[in-house]
């Protein structure tokens, strides 16, 4: 298929998609529904309802403060993800005693520390962004670590052959090589990051896309509910693309991959 | 076991690498390698190891190159000579990835501190010397497996080896472009002298190349003699294998491998 037919047919989807649900709702044809909008909104009321919400100034003050917790937390976890995983790539002992450990963190589902995290760092800002650091830090720790353990063990012969001092070693191959690890990394880093902000908003917050959410379920505002999810989605979907734009830009030594 | 001398009139060049009674043995279960190895190469010459896959061969080179794992037992001498640079052309081309052509021939000027602009002055005759002026700022992941390995050889050169060891580069080439690259050492070695320990399973490329052949036994490896090669010069890959002097020798030296190969004639050493 052409790169246009392929945009084209997402478009008569989304489309399609979209007048079904108006239609569902009984706000295509009036009369005629499904389901109480009261339950499933309607894109025409989301859409108005994003007006509102943007005009009164609330959601964009939302989305910004959403946006900063989230590139905190990625911003914060990238480094120390680095850190963490060039020293236990290139350091076996920590490897072998730590490695268990991380994976432990790694596992614990973050919706269940998110309370802990308000009860240390209180409502504001802070428990978010370490939220959205501890799912972004276990993301770009482990890519890093894996770019070192599976760096092409004859590149590193021929430069050794080439008497290539350890500083020499990591420069020219160390370096460049996990760093396309942590590029490939980067777009779910993007939306991790975005993800921890909001399950921190969820659990306790006074501003933030995640608690409009929370708080228009809790006031039954179903249209509201939508926008906010509606937003989430054109955000996360905007980043990954930047992302991706990003990482085809400073990845471009590599061959094209197809996703 | 007797090395065959080349002819004696001249004075007597000095042996870059020395191996006397060489032998490896490697890992937990004690494999023996290498025994008894004893081979010379000395400057400006192209000495061709040649052998059954198996027998040890990446194994001196990797000794040479000091990549043998730090298990191996290692007994007799191997010997480089004093501030030789060893160059390195493995099998797989083992190009930086992320490195435009360019940026891979400049590695070997890189890693010997030259400046950015004595770099670029050392990799453009290279690469224009292989024959890839055009494809200069292209990643290795376009180029086709020939253009790689001659982009590794560019490479080898820029880092101005005084021996250069190549273990198989060709053996993965398509036999159009195996011999295209043969034909290019041939050519590079008509302007500018190299010194090359050369390892091959692939007889006829050790006759092409070598002005020494060293035939190696089955495990464990041993040099079952060395055959000067005195074929004309200035050689041409693509020519040389239909002459009679070289089916003659192509004859000789198979005869000697298929024997060292036969399993039921290998006596344990």
């Amino acid at each position: 298929m052409t790169r246009t037919q392929v945009i084209v047919g997402r478009l008569l989807l989304l489309c399609a998609c979209l007048l079904f649900w108006e239609f569902a709702a009984g706000d295509l044809i009036s009369g005629v529904r499904l389901v109480d909008p009261f339950f499933i909104s309607s894109p025409s009321r989301i859409v108005l309802d994003l007006h509102k919400g943007f005009s009164d100034g609330i959601l964009l003050k939302d989305v910004g403060i959403t946006l900063f917790e989230a590139f905190a937390g990625l911003a914060i976890g990238m480094v120390t993800g680095v850190a963490a995983g060039l020293a236990f790539g290139m350091w076996r002992p920590l490897e072998l005693i730590a490695e268990p450990f991380m994976a432990a963190f790694n596992a614990l589902p973050r919706p269940a520390i998110a309370p802990l995290t308000v009860l240390w760092l209180g409502i504001g800002l802070a428990s978010k962004v370490l939220l959205a650091w501890s799912l972004v830090f276990f993301l770009v720790f482990y890519n890093t670590y894996l770019g070192v353990k599976t760096i092409d063990q004859d590149i590193v012969n021929a430069m050794r052959v080439m008497r290539a001092t350890p500083a020499q070693l990591i420069r020219i191959v160390v370096f460049p090589s996990v760093f396309s690890w942590i590029f490939a990394a980067l777009r779910l880093s993007v939306s991790y990051a975005l993800i921890g902000a909001i399950i921190g908003e969820f659990v306790g917050a006074t501003a933030g896309i995640g608690y409009q959410l929370i708080a228009a379920e809790g006031l039954l505002q179903t249209d509201r509910v939508y926008s906010a999810l509606v937003l989430v989605g054109i955000i996360a979907v905007l980043l990954t693309t930047l992302a991706k734009m990003l990482e085809n830009r400073i990845l471009k030594w590599r061959p094209p991959v197809s996703v | 076991m007797s090395e065959v001398t080349i002819s004696a009139q001249q004075a007597k060049p000095a042996a870059l690498i020395e191996a006397r009674d060489f032998s490896v043995i490697l890992g937990a279960n004690r494999l023996v390698a290498l025994k008894g190895v004893n081979l010379t190469v000395e400057a400006g010459e192209i000495v061709v190891l040649v052998g059954p896959s198996g027998c040890g061969k990446t194994t001196f080179l990797n000794s040479l190159c000091g990549l043998l794992p730090p298990s191996a037992e290692l007994s007799g001498s191997l010997t480089v000579a004093k501030d030789v640079r060893l160059g390195y052309m493995p099998q797989k081309d083992a190009l930086l990835p992320w490195r435009t052509v360019l940026g891979n021939v400049e590695v070997g000027p890189e890693l010997r501190g030259l400046s950015k602009a004595d770099r670029l002055a050392k990799a453009e005759p290279l690469i224009e010397l292989v024959g890839l002026s055009q494809f200069r700022n292209h990643y290795p992941h376009e180029l086709s497996g020939g253009m790689r390995q001659r982009v590794s050889l560019a490479r080898t050169l820029a880092y101005e080896p005084d021996v250069i060891l190549m273990d198989e580069p060709f053996a993965a080439l398509d036999a159009f472009n195996r011999t295209a690259l043969q034909e290019e050492i041939l050519r590079i070695n008509d302007k500018t002298r190299l010194t090359v320990l050369f390892i091959t399973h692939d007889l006829s490329e050790a006759l092409v190349l070598g002005r020494r052949v060293a035939v190696m036994s089955n495990r464990p490896g041993r040099i079952v003699d060395i055959y000067p090669v005195d074929l004309p010069e200035p050689r041409s890959a693509a020519k040389l294998r239909g002459t009679d002097a070289f089916l003659l020798l192509f004859q000789k030296l198979w005869n000697v491998l298929m024997e060292e190969s036969d399993p039921t004639k290998r006596g344990e050493a």
